[in-house]
């Protein structure tokens, strides 16, 4: 078996020039994701609210027990004809077909990572404790401050090696948004693969692409680990 | 200044806590005695609303707060004039030693940063860990981390400060220096309640003895009276067991 270097070339640089649709995806994603599934985080490890636990419980069971692909044809089959449903109802001046797949596959990706993500914070959140909670309430914050100062920072700091974990699942996820014709790094690669019939040289090219980037993102989560390290209980 | 009247707290089935009355005039420093699950650290976490009352009323300088359904706004006023010291000291993990004490001086008493500091550092000066002040709790042994505690909770100048077992969870050798920082506060008039195993603090430092069982005070009194002259005969026994170990180890 013999590689064709000079294709090999080419899609590398095909590749690299979807590397930024690949992280506006992600970056999106994460951006919709983190701040809700902290949420939902919060409100799960709470004693109040039974039916809301119960709900957001089953949705985490619906997301982890189906595959990504499945959510992604499902939704990307059912979510079009819903909006169309819902601007004619309300009689918006919009086109649904109009929509960019790309804004369907941020919305995907949320979908499951909120749910992912839920469960990494609920982690950290246990780790943390009620003792730092009363405390917080017994030096006179407020719930809500006793949160943002005190419980989240030491939750997420004890998540940051689960987290750069799910962050890079996130970016190998997005791959499968050439199931939806989105031109990322997968699809845009395939795509050429597909007119010569050189898929291995275009594969390995991608699985070379997708390495460096969450090389990068692992480097970025060590130095941030380091960065908290200095209040970690040392064990 | 403190004054509970009618305290009662039930976990599920388990009454805790029945109709406990407590006064505290300014200056005090009350040890509450007891055995393991008499309720002594319920009754002070009832007061800080750690934990919520069933029945009984709090009245606290000028203002009388039905303790099962107080407002937020009477919960903030008791949290900005009493302060907590807890048994396992709670430092803010990600905090700093300093930080943990402007922390609540800043976010929850609305003190602007800089005089926070400044107040921060006088307070660890007091209990000796002025060049501590930049050290994570991981970076403290449990005594130290019991005196960042207490600075924490002498900043805000509250009317009393509760502590729950103080001492409890420190080795032996390290419980001098946090007894030592509570004989001063208490020399200096701070009020505080106390919930201790240490009978000697109670017996020379404490103006008050409780003794509690069951979730009911039964006898409360001058120390030396409580300690020489005990009335109830639950008293006496507790006091004999206690006795008698501190002979044994001795």
């Amino acid at each position: 078996m013999s590689l064709d270097f000079a294709f090999m070339k080419s899609s590398f640089f095909l590749a690299a020039g979807a590397v930024p649709l690949t992280l506006f995806i992600t970056a999106m994603t994460l951006l919709a994701s983190l701040p809700l599934a902290f949420i939902i985080a919060v409100a799960r490890s709470g004693q109040k609210g039974k039916v809301l636990n119960l709900i957001f419980s089953l949705y985490v069971s619906a997301v982890r027990g189906t595959p990504i692909i499945v959510q992604i044809l499902i939704i990307y089959t059912m979510l079009p004809d819903l909006l169309k449903f819902l601007i004619e109802k309300l009689g918006l001046p919009f086109d649904v077909y109009a929509i960019n797949n790309v804004f369907y596959a941020i919305l995907i990706f949320s979908f499951s990572s909120i749910a992912f993500l839920s469960e990494v914070f609920r982690a950290g959140l246990r780790a943390v404790g009620r003792s730092q909670y009363e405390a917080a309430l017994a030096a006179g914050l407020s719930g809500f401050r006793a949160y943002t100062r005190i419980i989240a920072p030491q939750a997420v700091s004890a998540v940051l090696p689960v987290l750069c974990t799910s962050v890079n699942n996130l970016i190998k996820m997005t791959s499968l948004c050439f199931a939806i014709a989105v031109n990322e790094i997968t699809g845009v690669v395939r795509v050429a693969a597909s007119r010569n019939l050189h898929f291995v040289e275009g594969f390995l090219i991608i699985a070379a692409i997708y390495v460096l980037i969450c090389l990068t993102v692992e480097w970025g989560f060590k130095i941030l680990e380091n960065k908290v390290r200095a209040h970690k209980v040392s064990a | 200044m403190l004054e509970l009247s009618g305290v009662g707290k039930s976990f599920g089935k388990n009454e805790i806590l029945r109709d406990v009355n407590l006064k505290v005039a300014a200056g005090d420093v009350i040890a509450i005695l007891g055995p393991s699950g008499s309720g002594k650290t319920t009754l002070l976490r009832c007061i800080n609303f750690l934990e919520i009352a069933d029945q009984g009323t709090m009245v606290l300088e000028d203002r009388t707060i039905q303790l099962p359904r107080a407002k937020k706004s009477e919960v903030a006023f008791v949290r900005q004039k009493t302060s907590f010291v807890f048994q396992n000291y709670n430092l803010f993990n990600n905090k700093t030693a300093l930080e943990n004490v402007t922390e609540g001086l800043i976010y929850g008493r609305k003190i602007p940063a800089k005089t926070a500091k400044e107040i921060g550092r006088k307070a660890l000066e007091k209990v000796g860990m002025a060049d501590r002040s930049d050290f994570y709790p991981s970076q403290l042994s449990g005594g130290q981390q019991q005196r960042v505690g207490i600075a924490r909770a002498i900043a805000g100048n509250p009317d009393v400060i509760l502590f729950d077992e103080p001492t409890s969870a420190l080795d032996p050798e390290l419980i001098g220096e946090v007894l030592s920082i509570m004989k001063k506060l208490a020399q200096e008039g701070t009020t505080m309640i106390v919930v201790t195993h240490e009978m000697s603090f109670a017996q020379s430092v404490a103006t008050k003895a409780i003794f509690m069982d069951g979730g009911v005070i039964l006898e409360e009194g001058e120390p030396h009276e409580f300690f020489v002259r005990p009335r109830h005969e639950r008293t006496k026994q507790f006091l004999r067991s206690i006795l008698y170990e501190m002979e044994y180890t001795i």
